[in-house]
């Protein structure tokens, strides 16, 4: 009888402790793959503004590469899928994984896609928002190995109290943003947290990194 | 005299976390690769422009005895070889495989691709 009753603990015991380690971000296929390389085509681009998908591609690389990966150089990627025909990111998206290792020989394909960039204009305020839709995909199994939604977005306050002083800094808001490019700026902002280390669902570091494997979310 | 290895200790110490910090980052970042390839992306750009912009980042990188980041190489390898210059072209994809072997088979690709479409030629 005292057997049973540790036996049935022990039982109890394991299924929350089960439950524990599922709360977790899963991370199996990940570490199944553990690419090296990363190639980031052209995102795909929801938004009016034409440069949204060159500026979130543009600051992606520092922050990847510094997470410890290779990542492709991509105005050389481009240009090979323009030379070849394929202009649009919608087409690239639709290209066989089978036909890009042949090319490429990544170890996985990261593909984006930019919901929102830039500024939008109201009454008397204004704010720039960048939104991003990142997945990981393994370039053998198409097995989703990581992904993520990040937005990155500013009011621009009015300063000084009274109305016309708020219309004043909304004019004076958008005509600094439309020529510093608030979207590039804020795209930069977005990708960091995109690929920001240590949190519950980041991207694990790659292994050019001093800190390979031992993201917090690993070790705790 | 004691308060002096002390001071020496001190210094050391802090020296050593600020060591500590810089090696932190993996490649040296100026933002000319970054905006190199926003530009180059969004169709607005100079060849000439970007390679000096990239060839002074080189230059500094090598100074401060730190490597470029991935696809640095090979993005001049590609400026060198839009301008018509193949052998500058070469010497920077052969770079690009040196520092990152994970590039060998694509820039092999590219290369016999050159070769196949001269032959069309």
């Amino acid at each position: 009888m005292k057997f049973l009753n540790i036996l049935f603990l022990a039982f109890i015991a394991l299924f929350f402790s089960a439950c524990a380690a599922s709360k977790g971000y899963d991370y199996s296929n990940f570490l199944q793959t553990k690419p090296r390389s990363i190639l980031v085509p052209m995102p795909t681009n929801e938004t009016a503004e034409i440069k949204a998908s060159a500026a979130v591609l543009a600051h992606s690389l520092a922050p990847l590469s510094e997470a410890g990966y290779y990542v492709f150089s991509p105005a050389l990627v481009n240009d090979t899928f323009k030379h070849n025909g394929i202009t649009e990111p919608s087409e690239i998206a639709q290209i066989p994984l089978s036909k890009l290792k042949q090319i490429f020989n990544a170890d996985a394909v990261l593909y984006l896609n930019v919901s929102q960039y830039g500024t939008s204009y109201q009454l008397i305020n204004s704010k720039t928002a960048v939104a991003v839709e990142a997945k990981l995909v393994d370039i053998n199994t198409a097995n989703t190995l990581w992904e993520r939604t990040v937005l990155a977005q500013q009011d621009s306050g009015g300063g000084s109290g009274g109305l016309l002083g708020i219309l004043v800094s909304a004019v004076v808001n958008q005509i600094v943003n439309s020529v510093g490019d608030a979207g590039y700026d804020m795209s930069a902002q977005a990708m960091m947290m995109l690929y920001a280390p240590d949190c519950y669902d980041c991207l694990l570091r790659g292994q050019y990194s001093a800190k390979y494997m031992q993201d917090k979310q690993l070790t705790r | 005299m004691r308060y002096k290895i002390l001071l020496v200790a001190l210094c050391a110490f802090i020296f050593a976390g600020c060591a500590g910090d810089k090696s932190s980052a993996l490649y040296y970042w100026d933002g000319s690769y970054t905006s190199a390839n926003y530009k180059y992306l969004s169709d607005e750009y100079d060849l000439n422009e970007q390679i000096s912009m990239l060839r002074d980042s080189e230059q500094r990188a090598y100074e401060k005895g730190l490597k470029v980041p991935p696809g640095f190489y090979a993005h001049l390898g590609l400026l060198y070889s839009n301008l018509g210059n193949m052998p500058q072209a070469k010497a920077y994809f052969q770079k690009e495989v040196e520092l990152f072997p994970e590039s060998k088979s694509y820039i092999e690709f590219l290369l016999t691709q050159d070769k196949t479409t001269k032959a069309k030629k």
